[in-house]
């Protein structure tokens, strides 16, 4: 499946190469190099995924995310020399759908862009209830009560994922192999595995601030405390 | 029980109070003073009393004797009925009777001298004979018409006084020696003593209260300034630099004032000083690694994308391509590894302590050097003594710090068995991993936690590594409030124990893993 990814970044050479590396693998890439244009060629673009510089000359890659979170769905993946715990929130609380850091190399990248844009295929064109929720799978749809609901397609999926074993508990490492599409979790630094289970976190938390009636008290997306999160018993 | 307390506090109080000490110090030293000086003065005028009285009564009784003795001597008495009245007469005469000064007399016949006349002595009627002793009247009878003293206790009304007992040989013409008796009542000179001791008693009771009272004014106007100055150095020995001595007069305090407030302004700057050279220095590396990383970017994206397709490359652009693609990533962990150890440096890191189950984070670290012990053919033994151990901890530095000792013991290992063991006490958790391989000297064992050391420069590195591992390693642990230590001997192999307090804050004193680790076999008996 091709997705269409837009690199706001100042460094030529990375542009190159990520241009290369992607269109290798199928998808396609637009570039730009300062956060003033980026708003831009976003609205022109249209992408799937947006991958972002934080240290951009002129406008600072961190207000360009928050004014693409506070206009749109896209997922948006922040890179960033910065590997302090507090910066990692910070970007998360900014509404980042994902951080790599810098040096990163093409494969995570590409993989990241696959599992935030894909949405899933499905042969059948059944219909699967969580709730008050309805999914529909095929159409690619969330209703409350009939109401549509609009989730980006790494939150449907983690929903559709909890959803469809209302009575599995799942750890943040099962999540993240099944619907961040993470092989070897072993293999990652500690400091990834720190970004990973914030991860978890940051997206449960976004899909409940959609779907729960009080996001403080969650119905349809349980947590278990010290083990993970499962289908809320109704 | 209740009083041994008491004197526990009281003691506890001396040992805490410089003032206390000082207050109860002049105290004492007074008191021993007013003891001796009122000793001194109540003697002396005692003394002065007493002589003063003698004198006078020696004067008086001097007197009375060569009165009566003129009398019997002028007398015209001749017969035994004439001369009983004439002494009947004379001596009451010389009594003296009132409240507080009286004198009693009595005229005794020398005995062992015949004579014609046969009188009877005529003695006080209070008077108790026993007063005068044997031994007196032996004195006064060899005084040969001198007057002989002695002073003595008198009992009257069953309450003992002192008394002065003056005595004389008096010839009393036909009836031949006698012996007069004068005894004196000296209550009025004891009762003036009394009132002065009493006085005395009284005064010094006052001044040790006055010399108490001075005293606790004088230390608490030096103590006082003391107590502030050690609040003071509290407050800045806690962070409050800014905190100082106020500054009043000219005296040794004020002088202590100034030169605590100039050390304290010092110190403050060089604190201050070395806070902003540790923070550049930060901020230098942390600079430098994030300047490095950008282009390192554009290297690890070049090198992978050539790896991945390497393939299709001649076989010795193939190998630099694996060689470039396996250094990128052993750059990117030293990068990653200054960076940590610069923050240790600065002073920057704030650990994430929750509870955890600490043998989840051992296993994990475990199955996260499988891959490495598989290549070496390396078993690793998981030994645990239960399968949920509680502790407080950063889950990522401690596992961090586990896949180090690991990567470490299967590096070092030579293919042996390595064991990991866990442990738990009351307050403290405790992770033992031990190798079988090499081992270390001495000398190598003083310097493993050094920055870039390596135990053996020439030995072929697999697993490449920083060189900081182990000193990071030690950072966490401190991090912690916990150990890191080790034990090994040449050939025998090594061992790392970690041991962590339960919780954050609590103490402990002992490990619950030995080192050096048990025997195999004794483990397994």
């Amino acid at each position: 499946m091709s997705h269409r990814v837009l690199l706001i970044e100042d460094e030529k050479p990375i542009q190159q190469i990520v241009r290369d590396t992607l269109e290798m693998a199928g998808h396609e890439l637009i570039t730009c190099d300062t956060g003033e244009e980026a708003l831009e060629q976003f609205h022109q673009v249209k992408p799937d995924v947006v991958v972002l510089d934080w240290m951009l000359p002129g406008k600072d890659g961190l207000e360009i995310l928050k004014e693409l979170v506070s206009i749109s769905q896209t997922p948006v993946i922040m890179a960033s020399a910065k590997t302090d715990d507090d910066d990692i929130d910070l970007v998360f609380k900014a509404g980042a759908a994902d951080y790599v850091k810098k040096p990163y190399g093409g494969k995570e990248l590409l993989n990241k862009i696959q599992y935030l844009a894909a949405k899933p295929v499905r042969e059948d064109s059944s219909m699967v209830k969580i709730g008050p929720i309805d999914i529909d799978v095929s159409a690619y749809e969330v209703r409350r009560n009939g109401v549509k609901i609009l989730l980006t397609p790494l939150e449907f999926n983690l929903l559709l994922t909890i959803a469809e074993d209302p009575k599995h508990t799942f750890t943040r490492e099962e999540l993240l192999k099944k619907v961040w599409l993470h092989k070897n979790l072993n293999e990652q630094s500690d400091f990834k595995g720190k970004i990973d289970t914030r991860l978890v976190n940051v997206h449960i938390q976004r899909l409940r601030s959609k779907i729960e009636e009080n996001p403080d008290d969650p119905k349809i997306v349980a947590t278990v405390r010290g083990r993970g999160y499962k289908a809320g018993l109704e | 029980m209740l009083l041994s307390r008491a004197i526990e506090r009281v003691i506890l109080m001396f040992r805490r109070s410089l003032q206390a000490r000082a207050v109860a110090g002049s105290l004492v030293l007074s008191s021993v003073a007013l003891v001796i000086l009122g000793g001194f003065l109540s003697f002396g005028i005692g003394n002065g009393l007493y002589n003063t009285r003698v004198q006078q009564i020696l004067t008086e009784s001097e007197r009375s004797v060569i009165d009566l003795q003129n009398t019997f001597s002028a007398s015209s008495a001749t017969n035994e009925v004439a001369l009983q009245s004439l002494l009947n007469s004379l001596i009451p005469r010389l009594e003296i009777e009132s409240e507080d000064q009286s004198r009693m007399v009595a005229l005794l016949r020398t005995p062992g001298k015949t004579s014609a006349q046969v009188l009877q002595s005529p003695i006080s009627a209070n008077l108790d004979t026993n007063v005068i002793s044997q031994k007196f009247k032996e004195k006064v009878r060899k005084s040969s018409s001198k007057l002989v003293y002695q002073s003595v206790e008198l009992q009257i009304n069953s309450v003992t006084r002192p008394g002065l007992l003056v005595g004389a040989p008096i010839e009393i013409p036909l009836a031949g020696t006698f012996e007069l008796y004068l005894v004196y009542d000296l209550q009025r000179e004891q009762q003036t003593l009394d009132l002065v001791q009493n006085t005395l008693l009284v005064g010094g009771f006052a001044l040790l209260v006055i010399i108490g009272l001075v005293s606790y004014y004088v230390t608490s106007r030096i103590v006082r300034p003391v107590r502030e100055a050690a609040q003071v150095s509290e407050q800045i020995a806690e962070g409050a630099l800014d905190e100082r001595l106020p500054e009043k007069g000219e005296d040794v305090l004020a002088q202590l004032a100034r030169s605590f407030n100039a050390m304290a302004q010092s110190l403050q700057s060089q604190i201050n000083k070395f806070a902003s050279i540790s923070k550049m220095q930060q901020r230098f590396v942390s600079d430098v690694s994030h300047e490095l990383r950008t282009p390192l970017t554009t290297i690890k994206l070049a090198s992978e994308l050539l790896y991945d397709n390497r393939s299709e490359l001649s076989p010795p652009l193939k190998r630099s391509a694996e060689a470039m693609n396996n250094q990128i990533d052993r750059f990117e962990e030293l990068l990653e590894d200054l960076l940590e150890i610069s923050r240790y440096d600065a002073g920057a890191v704030a650990g994430d302590f929750q509870k955890e189950n600490l043998v989840t984070t051992v296993e994990r670290a475990v199955s996260g050097l499988a891959p490495l012990a598989e290549k070496k053919q390396c078993e690793i033994i998981l030994e645990k003594s239960a399968e949920t151990i509680e502790a407080e901890f950063d889950a990522r530095r401690i596992e961090r710090l586990l896949r180090n000792l690991l990567a470490n013991a299967v590096e070092h290992g030579e293919g042996k068995p390595v064991t990991v063991a866990v442990g738990a006490s009351a307050n403290a958790v405790a992770i033992s991993v031990t190798d079988q391989g090499v081992g270390m000297t001495r000398a190598q064992l003083d310097r493993v936690f050094d920055r870039f050391w390596r135990a053996d420069p020439a030995r072929k590195r697999t697993t490449g590594g920083t060189g900081l591992g182990l000193a990071i390693s030690l950072e966490d642990a401190h991090l912690h409030n916990g150990w890191l230590q080790v034990w090994s001997k040449p050939n025998e192999g090594a061992c790392f124990r970690l041991t962590l307090p339960r919780q954050q804050g609590s103490v402990f004193s002992q490990s619950p893993l030995p080192l050096p680790p048990r025997k195999k076999k004794v483990t397994d008996a």
